[in-house]
C-alpha cells in the first residue's frame, strides 16, 4: 500500500488511488472541471495541477496514482500560479453572460475565479462568437460559448447510457460539443449532462429561466415517478417546486437519474384537491370530518361491514398505508382490500422501472404474505357483481386504460357511498360524494420503499396545498369522530408499531 | 403604597405620591421612551424608564443580510451621525478581514465623521434649548447643520440614510469642489456657533436650567459605563479617538475638553467646544488629504469598476460572488470601537466565514447613558427632566435597535 505526503500530512491509501482522492480523504479540496468520479478521467481541464517533488512539471492530480514516498503540494506558490494561468485561459472566450446564465450562483467557474484567480482580464481582442442557443436534444439547451470543453457530457454518453451522441468537433478556440449527424442528444437521462456541466453550457429546457438558483431551497426527498425512488435534492422557491435534482446515494441511483423522473415534480402543483367536499358542497375538516364519519357509520350500519370495500393506493407513504389498514379494520370493520395505483410503464436496464408506482412494496409488506389486498380486477369484478355498496379509496390512479375506466365508472353508480382520499383526483371527485384531500410527498415527513426493498424517507418542502393533510392524519381523525379511536396521535408513534408490522410481515415472507 | 416614607401627612393634609406617565408621546421624550415617575410634587421620587418603543430587530436582521447590506442598517443606528455608525462597523469588518483601509479613505473617513459628529452636537445643543423654550436656538443650530447635510449630499448623494460606508474602503471619493464648499460651510457655522455661544453660554435662565442639574458624580459615570460628553463632563478625558487612535485621528491635533462638575450645563459647554476641536480635525485633516485610491485592491473584497463588470467576465464574476454571496469574512470574531456622536460605539461582530454575519452586536452608547436616568433625574424637579434628558442625547435608533 503505497503511503504519500500531501501539504505535509502522511497518508496510505489503496493502490491506484489518484492524488485528488488521496488528498480529499485528508480534507485538501482540490479544484477540478473535466474529473468527475463517476467518469473517466482524460485530465484535460489542467485545473487540479499539484506540485509533486522531484517532477519538473506540475501534474494532474485526477490522473496521477499515488506512488510510494510521493510528497505533494496542492496550495504552494507554483500551484496556485497554474491555477491563476488555466483560468484565465479558459475566461478568454468565456461571454459575460452571468446576469442571463442558469448556472450562475452554482457555476464552478465562479467559484474558482473568486477563490483562485481574482485578477483582472488582460485580454485585448475580441472573443471568440460561437452559437448560442443550440437545441441538442429534447431536454438541453447547449450553448458553445460558455462551454470550457471539459467533455463530461461527451463521457456520460458514452460510458454511463452507451449511446455516444456527443463529440467534440472543430479545433483550437473553435472546438465545440456536437451530436453525431443525424443525432440528437435524446436518451431517458440526458438532463444528468446538466448537472455534469460544470459551467452554463447544457441547460434544462425546462428549468430555463425559471428561478435563479440561489432563491432555492433544497429538501433531501425521492423521485415518486417510479419503484426506483432515486434520491433526490428536491429544490423549491416559495412553495413550488422548481427541479429535482440526482442526489448521490451509492444503493440506488449514484449520481443519475432519468429525465422522465425529473418532471415528475409537477404532479405536485397540478391536478389537486385543494377542498373537503361533501355531497358536491365545498367544506372544510372542522365542519366537514362529522358529516363524513357520520355518513360513512350510517351506510355501514345500513349495508353491513362486509359490504364496504377499501383501495389501497401504492403511491401512498408506508405511515398512510399503515394507518388506511388500521382505519379499516377497527372503523369500518371491513377488510376486503384491493389495490389501485399506476399501470405498468416503460422499463429499462438502468434505473427506470416499469411498476410506475413508488411504494408498492411498502404496501405489500403491510401485510402478510397469504392475506394480501386483491387486484383491480377482482375490485372491477366486485362492483359489477354488485358485492360492494361502500367504496373507500386512497389515490384517483387506476391500473386500467380507458374501457376499463368506463367500466369502473360505470360500476360506481351501483355503490351508496363512494369516498375519495388523494392528492389529485384524476377525474374521479366528480363521481365521488366524499372528497378528501391529502398531501404529496413534498408536503410530509413519509417512509417510501423502492423495488429493491429499500426504505428511503422523504422530508417535508413546504406546507401543504389547501386543506390538504397527511392520509394517516386524515384517518385519525375520522377514527376519532366514528368514535373508535386509533391509538396514534404522533407519527413516532405511528412509525414505531408500522416497523414492528412490517419486520413481522418480512420476515415471514423470507421464510 | 407599602412604603411609609411616602405617605406624607404634613400639616393635617392627606397626600400622597402622583404617578405620573411621560412619554412615550411628550414631545421632550423624542417618542421613543416612557418614563414612570413618582412624584411628590413637583419633586421626582422614582424614575422607571421604559425603552424598546423603537425595536426593529436590527441585530437580528444583520444576520440575514450580507456584510455590505449592513450599512444601510447602521445609517438607522444614531441616525443623527449615520456617517460614524458606516465607518464603526467598516471598520469592524476590516478587522475581521485583516486589512486596512487606504489612506486617503482614513483621511475621508475621518472628515466626513467629523462633519457628522459636529451635526449630532448640533442637534442636541439646539434641542436643548428648544424644549427649555429657546426656539431661536433650535433655529440657529438647524440652519447650521443644513448647510453639513448640504456637504454630506454633495459627496453621499444623501442627507440622512448615507450609506457611505464600505468595507474596504467608501461608496464615492469626495467631490472635486469638497474643500471650497467645506470652507463655505465652516464660515457659516462658526458664525452660528458664535450666535448660539452669545445666546446661551451667559443666558440667565438657560443657566438656572442647566447649572446644577443633572449631576452625576465621576465614579458612577464610569461605573455605569458612560462614554462621551457625559463621561467628560464629570472630568474624565477619555475618547476613543484621542486614546485609542483610528483612522486619521493619530495624525491630527485636537483637544478634548472636559467639565467638572457632571452637570447638564457641563455637558452643553463640552458638546460646545467639541464642534470647534471637531473643525480642526476636519481643516487639518483637508490639508494632508493624501492621494491614491480609496478602495483597497482586493478583489475579494471591493467591487470592481462598473466598466469591468460590464465588459469582462472576470469583473462580471467579481461583482456577482461579491453581490450575490456577499465578502466571504474568515471565521473569528473581532470587538471593534469608534467613538460615535454619543460616545464609545463599539461592532461585536462574529463570521462563521460565510458571507454574512453569524451575529452583530453593538455597544450603542445611548443604551449606557440611559441605564444612570434615575440617578439623574431622582430627587430633582419634574422641569430638570427636560434638560437633563435632552443632555443625554438618548437616540431612539440607537438604544432600541
Amino acid at each position: 500500500m503505497p503511503k504519500c505526503t500531501i501539504n505535509g500530512q502522511e497518508i496510505e491509501v489503496d493502490r491506484g488511488t489518484t492524488v485528488i482522492q488521496a488528498a480529499a480523504e485528508l480534507g485538501f479540496d482540490i479544484p477540478h472541471f473535466c474529473y468527475h468520479p463517476a467518469l473517466s478521467v482524460p485530465a484535460n481541464c489542467r485545473m487540479c495541477l499539484v506540485d509533486v517533488e522531484r517532477q519538473r512539471k506540475l501534474l494532474p492530480a485526477c490522473y496521477t496514482d499515488v506512488a510510494d514516498g510521493m510528497v505533494v503540494h496542492t496550495e504552494n506558490e507554483r500551484v496556485q500560479q497554474a491555477r491563476r494561468a488555466v483560468l484565465e485561459f479558459i475566461l478568454v472566450n468565456h461571454p459575460v453572460d452571468c446576469p442571463i446564465c442558469d448556472q450562475a450562483g452554482e457555476c464552478k467557474l465562479q467559484d474558482y475565479y473568486m477563490d483562485y484567480d481574482g485578477q483582472a482580464s488582460r485580454l485585448r481582442t475580441a472573443k471568440v462568437s460561437k452559437i448560442k442557443v443550440y437545441p441538442i436534444g429534447p431536454e438541453v439547451v447547449y450553448d458553445g460559448e460558455r462551454c470550457i470543453l471539459c467533455t463530461r457530457c461527451v463521457r456520460f454518453c458514452n460510458e454511463v447510457t452507451g449511446t455516444t451522441e456527443l463529440t467534440v468537433v472543430e479545433r483550437g478556440d473553435r472546438s465545440e460539443i456536437r451530436t453525431f449527424p443525424g443525432r440528437a442528444l435524446d436518451n431517458a437521462y440526458s438532463l444528468c449532462t446538466v448537472d455534469l456541466c460544470p459551467v452554463g453550457a447544457l441547460t434544462s429546457r425546462d428549468f430555463r429561466f425559471k428561478c435563479r438558483v440561489w432563491l432555492l431551497t433544497s429538501t433531501d426527498s425521492i423521485c415518486t415517478g417510479c419503484s426506483r425512488g432515486c434520491s433526490i435534492h428536491l429544490e423549491h422557491h416559495r412553495k413550488e417546486i422548481q427541479r429535482y435534482r440526482p442526489r448521490f446515494n451509492p444503493e440506488i441511483n449514484e449520481y443519475w437519474m432519468c429525465d422522465a423522473g425529473r418532471h415528475t415534480y409537477k404532479q405536485v402543483h397540478t391536478g389537486r384537491l385543494p377542498k373537503v367536499s361533501v355531497g358536491g358542497e365545498s367544506t372544510n375538516w372542522a365542519l366537514g370530518a362529522p358529516r363524513v364519519a357520520t355518513r360513512l357509520s350510517a351506510a355501514i350500519a345500513e349495508h353491513g361491514a362486509e359490504r364496504v370495500g377499501f383501495v389501497l393506493s401504492p403511491q401512498a407513504s408506508c405511515e398512510d398505508l399503515f394507518m388506511a389498514r388500521k382505519f379499516a379494520e377497527d372503523a369500518l370493520g371491513t377488510s376486503r382490500f384491493y389495490i389501485n395505483g399506476l399501470p405498468d410503464g416503460t422499463q429499462d436496464d438502468f434505473l427506470i422501472q416499469a411498476d410506475k408506482n413508488p411504494n408498492r412494496n411498502g404496501l405489500l409488506v403491510m401485510f402478510p404474505p397469504e392475506a394480501r389486498p386483491a387486484s383491480f380486477e377482482t375490485l372491477l369484478a366486485d362492483l359489477e357483481a354488485g358485492e360492494l355498496s361502500v367504496l373507500y379509496m386512497m389515490g384517483g390512479e387506476l391500473p386500467v386504460d380507458v374501457a376499463g375506466r368506463a367500466r369502473f365508472e360505470a360500476a360506481l353508480g351501483k355503490l351508496d357511498l363512494f369516498v375519495l382520499q388523494a392528492p389529485r383526483g384524476e377525474g374521479l371527485e366528480r363521481l365521488a360524494e366524499v372528497v378528501l384531500p391529502t398531501c404529496t410527498h413534498a408536503e410530509k415527513e413519509a417512509v417510501y420503499i423502492n423495488c429493491d426493498g429499500i426504505a428511503q424517507q422523504t422530508r417535508k418542502a413546504f406546507d401543504p396545498m389547501g386543506d390538504a393533510l397527511p392520509d394517516w392524519q386524515v384517518f385519525a381523525q375520522l377514527a376519532r369522530r366514528m368514535s373508535k379511536p386509533l391509538p396514534f396521535a404522533l407519527l413516532k408513534q405511528v412509525r414505531e408499531e408500522m416497523f414492528t408490522l412490517m419486520e413481522a410481515n418480512s420476515a415471514r415472507v423470507a421464510s | 403604597m407599602p412604603d411609609s416614607s411616602l405617605d406624607m401627612d404634613t400639616a393635617g393634609i392627606h397626600t400622597e405620591p402622583m404617578l405620573l406617565n411621560m412619554g412615550p408621546s411628550h414631545p421632550a421624550m423624542h417618542g421613543t421612551v416612557r418614563m414612570i415617575l413618582t412624584l411628590d410634587g413637583e419633586t421626582v421620587i422614582k424614575c422607571d424608564a421604559e425603552i424598546g418603543y423603537l425595536h426593529r430587530g436590527f441585530e437580528k436582521e444583520c444576520e440575514n443580510a450580507t456584510w455590505t447590506q449592513v450599512f444601510p442598517y447602521t445609517d438607522r443606528l444614531n441616525y443623527v451621525s449615520p456617517l460614524l455608525n458606516n465607518f464603526g462597523f467598516a471598520l469592524a469588518v476590516e478587522k475581521l478581514l485583516g486589512i486596512e483601509a487606504t489612506p486617503r479613505c482614513n483621511y475621508i473617513r475621518t472628515i466626513m465623521g467629523e462633519i457628522s459628529r459636529i451635526g449630532d452636537h448640533l442637534t442636541c445643543l439646539g434641542a436643548g434649548s428648544l424644549e427649555l423654550g429657546g426656539f431661536s436656538g433650535f433655529l440657529y443650530a438647524v440652519e447650521a447643520r443644513e448647510h453639513l447635510y448640504d456637504l454630506i449630499e454633495e459627496v453621499t448623494g444623501a442627507r440622512l440614510t448615507v450609506s457611505y460606508g464600505r468595507v474596504g474602503g467608501l461608496k464615492t471619493d469626495l467631490t472635486e469642489d469638497f474643500a471650497a464648499r467645506w470652507a463655505f460651510a465652516r464660515e457659516r457655522v462658526m458664525r452660528i456657533w458664535e450666535d448660539i455661544n452669545k445666546l446661551l453660554t451667559r443666558n440667565r435662565i438657560f443657566l438656572d436650567r442647566m447649572e446644577g442639574t443633572g449631576v452625576i458624580s465621576q465614579a458612577d459615570a464610569i461605573s455605569y459605563g458612560l462614554t462621551g460628553p457625559m463621561l467628560r463632563s464629570t472630568g474624565v478625558d477619555y475618547d476613543v479617538r484621542k486614546d485609542h487612535p483610528y483612522f486619521a485621528y493619530g495624525d491630527v491635533d485636537f483637544d478634548v475638553p472636559v467639565g467638572t462638575h457632571g452637570d447638564n450645563f457641563d455637558r452643553y459647554q463640552v458638546r460646545l467646544e467639541e464642534i470647534k476641536q471637531s473643525m480642526r480635525i476636519i481643516d487639518q485633516a483637508l490639508a494632508r488629504l493624501p492621494d491614491g485610491p480609496i478602495n483597497v485592491d482586493d478583489p475579494r473584497v471591493v467591487l470592481p469598476e462598473k466598466e469591468r463588470v460590464y465588459n469582462s467576465i472576470e469583473g462580471m464574476i467579481n461583482h456577482f460572488k461579491l453581490v450575490f454571496e456577499g465578502i466571504q469574512v474568515p471565521a473569528g470574531e473581532v470587538y471593534s470601537y469608534t467613538e460615535g456622536g454619543n460616545g464609545e460605539l463599539g461592532f461585536y461582530v462574529v463570521s462563521n466565514g460565510t458571507g454574512k454575519p453569524w451575529k452583530v452586536g453593538i455597544r450603542s452608547p445611548s443604551f449606557y447613558n440611559m441605564c444612570p436616568i434615575h440617578k439623574f433625574v431622582e430627587g430633582g424637579m419634574i422641569a430638570d427632566i427636560i434638560p437633563t434628558f435632552d443632555g443625554i442625547n438618548m437616540i431612539g435608533g440607537e438604544i432600541d435597535r
